[in-house]
């Protein structure tokens, strides 16, 4: 599978995930460092335009979580309860998981893995580091 | 010297429920409130603001018509609940650029009666780039919020029991007004045994949905004075607004809101300081959004609204916020922005409350925040 190619038809790295897949590819800028997952052609913090891919480990810290009672998404709504984690991934992008087994705290260390819906929509699925 | 600009009159129509309603029934009953207040006709309005939800795509065009007027200034800015307050900012400079004479905002929604109580769980759009970034999770209003508060609970140690002490607060309010949607008096405990919607977030932190509409009128303060005669009158004193992100995983900082910046903008434009409010209208979509405009207002220290509370934010503490129930207890149609101006208007109208006061609406999802200092003028 050519990741470069797909991330690049894509606007946010959220946009397609695919099952099976070990790493995020995220844009990075190599003037000053700053991750995007948005795919953006200048660094909006220093204006370069030295931007490259970056191959990150699925992996990251919750910074919040909230275990959904009630849900009003068609597909998530015979799931509840579940948690949905804001994960930290790189300095500066967080992204949204959800686990229906498991319990996230912020602070917890999470791998992730790309799972599908009942239905077939795929889902970030964090996976507590304690529960590996 | 500047023109001083004046809310001239207010007006509300349909609050808490009008179920043989329309949406612009609500505009235009609250705007022939709010108009006449002012002492006018709608034939003297020429300038022109409004926002909807969804259900209209041009709705200034679409209200400016069902209403009757053909204004030669408008704006629909669409940043959320508190795009109301930006509205006000812009109406204040074309009032004080002279491009018009008598600027009217409205809103009017019949959320409740038309769509029930769903609008806190109701998912991101089923399609587009939002959808692919936070709708995979089944991401809904409440879920963003409820995040929010757990961010804050962990760097600030914040209990649901400071939660559920606004939402108490909010109910001491609304037991005083007769158009508030719940007017029973809740206790913390309450609050924390109603159902949990999305932790830490219960029932009772989430606002009402309901019917309702509003308007004002906005007029220099030397025009004002020939047509209102004797009433007070309430200046826009100071500004300011700040756009953060739409998404909620795009938020650098779960913990801080636009309203650092929008705040600090009108205290700068007003000349007042925090320390000078005496009372807040606060978009109080959840008591978790109350809290973080308490602390990015600059009203107490970050982290520390305990001690706030323990001062009192409902009726006999320090610092009257929501004086209408809020939110939480009172009005919620969808959006609440413009609420929260009329509402400080008639507090700051009545001569027994003093001023000045803090107006301060969060829209989307933490996305962007519209601050006025208002102060009544006698």
């Amino acid at each position: 599978m050519n990741y470069d190619l797909n991330y690049v038809q894509h606007r946010h790295v959220m946009e397609q995930l695919v099952e099976g897949q070990k790493e995020f590819l995220l844009l990075v800028c190599r003037s000053c460092g700053l991750f995007s997952a948005y795919r953006r052609e200048l660094c909006h913090e220093c204006n370069s335009n030295l931007i490259t891919v970056c191959r990150l480990p699925m992996r990251g810290v919750v910074a919040a979580s909230t275990i959904v009672r009630r849900s009003g998404s068609a597909e998530w709504i015979d799931l509840v309860p579940y948690t949905i984690g804001l994960i930290e991934v790189a300095k500066g992008v967080r992204l949204l998981a959800a686990s229906t087994e498991d319990v996230m705290q912020p602070g917890d260390s999470v791998s992730l893995c790309v799972a599908a819906l009942p239905e077939g929509r795929t889902y970030l699925k964090a996976i507590p580091l304690s529960s590996v | 010297m500047r023109d001083s600009v004046v809310v001239a009159g207010v007006g509300t129509a349909g609050i808490p429920r009008a179920p043989a309603s329309s949406d612009e029934d609500l505009h235009s009953r609250a705007a022939s409130a709010a108009v006449a207040e002012a002492g006018l006709c709608l034939t003297d309005i020429d300038g022109y603001a409004t926002v909807t939800q969804e259900w209209l795509r041009m709705p200034v065009l679409y209200m400016a018509e069902s209403l009757g007027i053909q204004p030669r200034w408008y704006d629909g800015t669409s940043v959320g609940g508190s795009s109301f307050l930006t509205h006000v900012l812009r109406a204040r400079e074309a009032l004080r650029a002279r491009t018009v004479n008598a600027v009217l905002i409205t809103y009017g929604s019949t959320f409740y009666s038309s769509k029930g109580r769903q609008l806190g769980t109701m998912a991101r759009s089923s399609s587009g780039l939002s959808d692919a970034i936070e709708g995979r999770v089944g991401l809904s209003i409440v879920n963003a919020y409820a995040l929010a508060a757990s961010a804050h609970m962990a760097r600030y140690g914040t209990e649901p029991e400071d939660l559920a002490r606004i939402a108490v607060a909010a109910r001491e309010w609304a037991t005083m007004n007769p158009e508030a949607m719940y007017r029973e008096p809740i206790s913390v405990e309450d609050v924390l045994s109603s159902p949990e919607i999305s932790t830490p977030l219960h029932r009772l932190d989430c606002c009402v949905v309901s019917d309702g509409g509003g308007a004002l009128v906005l007029m220099r303060e030397e025009d004002a004075r020939r047509s209102v005669g004797g009433r007070p009158l309430v200046r826009v004193s100071g500004g300011g607004e700040s756009l953060g992100n739409l998404h909620i995983s795009s938020m650098a900082d779960l913990t801080e809101s636009p309203a650092i910046v929008s705040s600090a903008l009108a205290y700068e434009d007003s000349g007042i300081s925090p320390s000078d409010i005496r009372m807040a209208m606060l978009y109080d979509s959840f008591t978790i959004t109350a809290l973080l405009q308490l602390e990015d207002c600059g009203l107490v220290a970050k982290g520390n609204v305990r001690s706030l509370l323990d001062n009192g934010i409902g009726p006999g503490g320090t610092l009257p916020v929501n004086v209408d129930g809020g939110g939480l207890s009172a009005c919620h149609p969808g959006m609440r922005g413009i609420f929260l101006i009329i509402e400080a208007c008639r507090w700051l109208r009545n001569e027994s409350n003093s001023g000045p006061a803090l107006v301060n609406g969060i829209g989307g999802w933490l996305s962007s925040s519209g601050t006025l200092v208002l102060e009544g003028v006698g």
